[in-house]
């Protein structure tokens, strides 16, 4: 097993059980009626936000999907502008203007949700390209779903990243659906092959698995970083909500979301090795749920309380000058 | 003062601009050509050669070929403009916006607004267009009013060698998303030309002839043809004003406006299809912002609903022409 | 037999043809030399022209409105014992004829490389003495464009673009107007002129009284035409808002305060002085140039033209708004001659008078 030492678990549980009581928490919230907008819930995922991100730095950037909670709050996005943004008010990280499918911090590197499936890869090349033009030394990590890996952008950014030998990482969540399609179905071939054609240096990870995701990124990013252009890494995960709030999954078969939730849940699964193997103890864990729900109980507060964005704000910010 | 072509003037402001910033660099495809090859690199430096000579003094990392994959590439060229670089990116047919309309769509034209004013996106989009090369129907378009529709995007058609570097220019140092609009006939157009730098703000028309009797609003290179039909009309005895907007998005609606109040007529002129195009949309500007000056209803000399045809007496039947132009002023002279 | 052609002028190397806006004597009039016989509207703005010839005007031949090249005829002076017919003969030959002799402006333009930096110059050789003609703040060698084929016939005129203008180049260095002065005596020095006739207008006349102040020998006669630093100071809303101009419209707005008459002023006036103001340089150039001015004593010429000892004189329109010319008193020892009708570009406004002064005090 990866040895990690205590802060490290520690900053992991935390950045993982914060997306939890996030997700948790907006699930619950949603049907209040008070968040105006459309979520897609990443609970489940959270072991392949957290690993790969803990394995970037403030030069890297990132950018992710529509389901993009969890990458955001992985990348350091401020949790209490996230959940102002969901709910539409003053304060939002995007100022009100983009909602959860557009939450995006660029002084975190963190390039955005992006409401176009398959919208992401290219915006990648582009900061891989910036990284590479200016010599920083950073990576640009793209994170995609299973649905995105027919999007003519997704394969044209694997090719044109091989082609300009970009520092760029893909990172495949397979968690078994495009929206309401099995991959299994609308994915022929094999992805990982896939990427292999066009050059790429492939790796593959268990998403429930914090451990196992963590060495995997740590290799696919170190390798990377150093040149040896970009990577491609699939990643088996699960989500527990549907494919939008909302969704009510019947396109699962009977059982199949009581055994995700039993048998695939990254988070017990990181605390039953930690506490097994006595890294850490429940007492601290527990400690880490306590402060992670009255942060995200706080979030929701703020954020119910927070003022709408005054109506002048429709017209600001579509161009810098005009 | 020099002489120099559009195509002269592209090359040498795209240099101007790299020397002077090093995060401007330039990409699309073949605008080096041969990258890779046992031939000739720079074998084409551009399909019609606007790029050329630009590797050999700014090198691979900052001139580079892309495969051809237009969303893959406008889409970099969008990530790199957000994270610290100032691409150009050369879509090398306005026609094939298709494949990469979402990057510039959803992505570029939005970032800013989407992330709530706290992202900058200093691309330029080089792109062609504009019908009479016998080049047919998906390489002959002039989509402009496709982008100019959209918020969040900047809009470029420069008619002279001399506009092309301010305006170009201009597009490079912007820090919003612009696209220019390159016309395949005209880069051989030659202007008197500074070989100081230098900017013309967008949202300023010009105005290339003056008369008192009609208006007429031209786009791209129908300003030539608009400026060939107002020389022939004043030896008619009838004077016309032609306004060239120079950019769509923004656009100078007090120039189009003040010109229309003076002469009280307006003629249209634009090689787009007609609908929904840069064309009705002024002139729906003026209709209702200036429909009191209005002495007759106006003109607009435009394309066919129609793609480009390929036989040469059909495509040129397509374009708008000085004659066409010159008859829809009598027009508007006759009608009030 | 003496039939004359007046034809369009070439005014400036820019012209290429003139619009006949008026006729100011009818046909079959009788005209002196020197008369004012039609209004000309160049593109630029528009101008008197004078009859070279003195006689009847016996045929129009281009009527009010027609625009025609420069060189082209409008029109027949001669004697009352010409025959029609050999008008006739004269005005279908004069195409033909102008075709062969195969005119071509004398005008030339050439770049030097200077101490202070590339230096844009025109030329209108001729065989009298050397003549310079210094324009003002944000102008450049087309200000002289009605005064350059006229000064032509009589002296061997010399115009040069000051640095920071026209086509020279913009940097000016720490002492601004020090580096004006220099352009013009080292512009000078370089052609191998060693006494010259001096013209400056507003700034340039400014400058014109320092290089005389600096290097006495080098001046034949002085003329400042609008001067700056001999009394009031220029109108700082002028440089203030020349230094601001980004559009179109701001710029017409600064350049109509330079002539009597704000129709004067034509789009290709405004869009020429626009694209010199959008160049690279131009902006810091004349806010340095204005900072200068501000900084430097009201009337920092005034004793210098004390004792400049040659023949002087100032011409002043009377409707200048840039620099006031008040009661038109002469300035010590300097006579002011005031003109009407003209603003601040006196020389453009009234070219004919102004030539006819610079030329008499030359004293040919």
């Amino acid at each position: 097993m990866l040895q990690l030492n205590r802060d490290t678990l520690i900053e992991a549980y935390r950045q993982m059980r914060t997306i939890r009581v996030f997700e948790d928490r907006l699930h619950l919230e949603r049907p209040r009626g008070i968040i105006p907008g459309g979520v897609h819930l990443y609970a489940g995922q959270e072991a392949v936000a957290v690993g790969f991100c803990m394995n970037l730095g403030e030069g890297d950037y990132v950018a992710s999907t529509h389901r993009g909670h969890g990458h955001s709050i992985a990348k350091g996005c401020d949790v209490k502008a996230m959940m102002k943004e969901i709910y539409g008010r003053q304060g939002g990280l995007c100022n009100a203007k983009g909602g959860s499918m557009h939450i995006a911090d660029i002084s975190k590197g963190m390039l955005g949700a992006n409401g176009i499936v398959g919208g992401g890869p290219p915006l990648v090349c582009g900061a891989a390209l910036t990284a590479k033009t200016l010599k920083t030394g950073g990576v640009a990590l793209g994170f995609i779903g299973d649905g995105a890996s027919s999007q003519g952008t997704t394969n044209e950014s694997f090719n044109l990243a091989a082609v300009l030998k970009l520092p760029a990482v893909f990172v495949l969540e397979d968690n078994g659906f495009g929206e309401g399609t099995p991959s299994s179905y609308a994915v022929a071939g094999n992805v990982v092959t896939r990427a292999e054609g066009f050059g790429l240096r492939t790796y593959e990870a268990d998403g429930a698995d914090f451990f196992a995701v963590y060495e995997t990124a740590a290799e696919a990013v170190r390798t990377t970083r150093a040149g040896e252009g970009p990577a491609f890494v699939y990643v088996r995960c699960d989500r527990f909500y549907g494919h939008f709030e909302g969704d009510a999954q019947t396109y699962r078969g009977p059982g199949e979301l009581d055994d995700v939730r039993q048998n695939r849940d990254p988070l017990s699964l990181f605390r039953a090795r930690v506490t097994e193997a006595a890294l850490l103890g429940d007492d601290r864990l527990g400690a880490v749920d306590r402060e992670v729900a009255t942060l995200i109980d706080e979030a929701v507060e703020e954020a119910t309380n927070a003022p709408k964005p005054p109506l002048s704000d429709l017209t600001k910010d579509v161009y810098i000058s005009y | 003062m020099p002489r120099k072509t559009i195509r002269q003037v592209i090359t040498e402001t795209l240099a101007a601009e790299m020397r002077r910033d090093p995060t401007v660099i330039v990409m699309g495809e073949d605008i080096v050509g041969g990258t890779g090859s046992k031939g000739q690199l720079d074998a084409w430096g551009g399909p019609f050669g606007t790029t050329k000579g630009l590797i050999a003094e700014f090198g691979p990392e900052r001139v580079i070929d892309t495969p051809i994959s237009e969303a893959g590439f406008i889409g970099a060229a969008t990530g790199a403009a957000l994270t610290g670089l100032r691409p150009v990116a050369e879509l090398m047919f306005s026609d094939f916006f298709g494949v990469c309309f979402d990057q510039i769509y959803n992505q570029a034209a939005k970032l800013r607004y989407m992330f709530g004013g706290r992202a900058v996106t200093p691309l330029t989009i080089r792109t062609r267009y504009g019908a009479g090369t016998r080049s047919a129907s998906q390489h002959s378009q002039s989509p402009y009013s496709v982008f100019t529709h959209v918020p969040g995007l900047k809009v470029v058609i420069p008619t002279s060698a001399y506009d092309m570097k301010g305006l170009l220019t201009q597009a490079i140092r912007d820090d919003d998303p612009v696209v220019v609009f390159e016309h395949k006939k005209m880069y051989d157009v030659e202007d008197d030309v500074p070989d100081d730098s230098y900017t013309i703000p967008f949202g300023e028309a010009n105005i290339t002839h003056e008369g008192d009797d009609v208006t007429i609003v031209a786009i791209g290179r129908m300003v030539l043809f608009a400026n060939e039909a107002a020389a022939k009309l004043e030896r008619e005895g009838i004077g016309c004003t032609v306004v060239d907007p120079r950019t769509t998005s923004p656009l100078d609606e007090d120039t189009i406006i003040e010109c229309v109040e003076d002469t009280g007529r307006l003629v249209v002129v634009d090689e787009a299809n007609p609908r929904c195009s840069v064309a009705t949309d002024i002139a729906a500007l003026v209709a209702s912002k200036a429909f009191r000056a209005l002495k007759a209803p106006i003109e607009l000399v435009t394309a066919p609903h129609t793609p480009v045809p390929y036989a040469p007496d059909l495509e040129d039947a397509y374009i708008p022409s000085p004659e066409k132009i010159a008859a829809a002023v009598r027009r508007v002279m006759e009608d009030g | 037999m003496a039939i004359n052609a007046v034809t369009i002028p070439q005014w400036g190397m820019e012209m290429s043809d003139g619009t006949i806006t008026a006729w100011l004597i009818d046909e079959g009039a009788m005209v002196a030399a020197g008369d004012e016989i039609a209004e000309i509207e160049t593109t630029k703005i528009a101008n008197v022209l004078e009859s070279p010839f003195s006689g009847r005007l016996r045929r129009i031949v281009e009527p009010a409105g027609k625009t025609v090249p420069s060189g082209g005829l409008i029109g027949i002076v001669a004697d009352d014992a010409d025959a029609d017919s050999d008008i006739d003969a004269f005005v279908a030959g004069f195409a033909v004829r102008a075709a062969e002799a195969g005119e071509t402006n004398p005008e030339t333009s050439t770049f030097l490389d200077l101490g202070v930096g590339r230096v844009h110059v025109v030329r209108h050789p001729g065989d009298g003495p050397a003549a310079l003609l210094i324009h003002g703040f944000g102008a450049d060698t087309s200000t002289w464009m009605f005064n350059m084929t006229a000064l032509g016939a009589q002296f061997d005129v010399v115009a040069l673009d000051l640095p920071g203008h026209g086509q020279s180049a913009k940097a000016l260095g720490p002492d601004p107007v020090a580096t004006l002065v220099d352009a013009v005596s080292q512009t000078a020095a370089e052609l191998g002129i060693a006494r010259a006739h001096l013209v400056g207008h507003s700034l340039g006349a400014l400058c014109a009284v320092r290089l005389a102040q600096a290097n006495p020998d080098l001046i034949a006669s002085l003329t400042l035409l609008a001067p700056a630093g001999v009394g009031p100071r220029i109108d700082d809303a002028f440089l203030q808002g020349f230094v601001a101009a980004e559009r179109r419209k701001e710029l017409r707005g600064v350049l109509e305060m330079l002539v009597s008459d704000p129709d004067a002023v034509t789009l290709k006036m405004v869009n020429d002085v626009l694209r010199y103001r959008r160049l690279e340089g131009v902006g810091e150039a004349l806010a340095a140039l204005r900072a200068a001015l501000q900084a430097m004593p009201q009337d920092d010429a005034l004793a210098a033209l004390k004792d400049i000892d040659c023949p002087k004189q100032i011409v002043w329109g009377r409707d200048d708004r840039v620099i006031p010319p008040g009661d038109g008193a002469d300035l010590d020892g300097a006579p002011v001659h005031l003109i009407e009708g003209a603003g601040h570009l006196v020389h453009m406004e009234k070219a004919a008078e102004v030539n006819r002064q610079i030329v008499r005090l030359a004293g040919i």
